[in-house]
């Protein structure tokens, strides 16, 4: 009986760490823009991956999206997460660091195959940019 | 007694914890976006214009003939980057044929230019701009000393050299 319940209090130490994941996905790039049309702003470069992890939770969530710091002056770097099911997309989102909505009406199934879509847009006055990097970190909020 | 109640409740905060379901701020994830900007520098002309002397005032060369029927377009990311012009062969003796470049915002036109065999600066100081639809005037000169000029066409290379 004590063997069994020492047992059950490891295991339950092991899911409460389990919902408590900070997952860290591959990186994504480089986005390399190096041309335009004559007369119109560089062009745009998209970048995906993909997350698939199984969150147990109740009710309906929101992911929020956040930089570590804001992009270059001149560029933009919009996010879309997108799911086969279980949740309301915003579609491309400029992100910064200010977290901002990505998805609403979150269910457990959403985070079962997620597309993420990086579009990296500069203008002219971005000028020349060396290889840079951005942190993008997410957080599963409560919804509403 | 004692024991008991404490693997009870060992028990119970055991369970607790499995069914508990994610909290608010528990569940995050992280990923790093690498981008950059090479240098960029595009133009492109459009039309082929036509140009005919065909008068003059009594006592003074033929008249001058302008064509503003084409346009250009730049993008450049860069600064002070500049627009040249020039032509595969000479024009023929007694006639000379000019370009004037309507310049993108901030830059600098060098008005109308003879075009040669050699590069010449048409628009300088070009600065992180994205512009189209500018206006290329071409005019033909002509003194008597051409005498008749059988129709003929030149092909001119525009060329954007970028800046810093």
């Amino acid at each position: 009986m004590k063997r069994a319940a020492t047992t059950l209090l490891l295991a339950g130490l092991l899911m409460a760490a389990s919902h408590s994941a900070a997952a860290q996905l591959p990186t994504v790039g480089p986005l390399a823009v190096t041309t335009a049309i004559a007369g119109s702003q560089p062009v745009s470069v998209i970048g995906n991956s993909t997350y698939s992890g199984v969150v147990a939770f109740g009710g309906q969530m929101r992911i929020v999206c956040s930089l570590n710091a804001n992009m270059p002056t001149g560029t933009t770097l919009q996010v879309r997460l997108t799911a086969p099911s279980g949740g309301t997309s915003l579609g491309d989102v400029i992100v910064d660091v200010t977290a901002r909505n990505l998805v609403i009406a979150v269910t457990p199934p959403f985070l079962n195959n997620v597309t993420i879509r990086y579009t990296f847009t500069p203008t002219v006055a971005a000028g020349v940019l060396p290889l840079t990097t951005r942190t993008a970190a997410y957080t599963l909020l409560t919804y509403p | 007694m004692i024991q008991r109640h404490a693997r009870h409740m060992a028990l119970a905060v055991a369970l607790s914890l499995a069914i508990a379901p994610a909290a608010k701020g528990q569940f995050t994830a992280s990923q790093s976006i690498s981008f950059s900007i090479s240098a960029i520098n595009q133009i492109a002309f459009v039309g082929s214009p036509t140009l005919t002397v065909t008068t003059a005032a009594p006592g003074a060369a033929p008249s001058s003939v302008t064509n503003a029927t084409a346009t250009w377009a730049v993008t450049t990311n860069q600064s002070n980057a500049k627009i040249t012009a020039r032509i595969p062969t000479i024009m023929p003796v007694g006639v000379t044929l000019s370009s004037s470049l309507v310049a993108p915002t901030g830059a600098t036109s060098a008005g109308f230019k003879a075009l040669t065999t050699v590069s010449t600066d048409l628009v300088t100081g070009i600065t992180k701009v994205a512009q189209g639809a500018m206006a290329v005037t071409y005019r033909l000169d002509a003194t008597a000393a051409a005498g008749v000029v059988t129709a003929q066409a030149r092909i001119v290379t525009y060329t954007i050299t970028g800046g810093t």
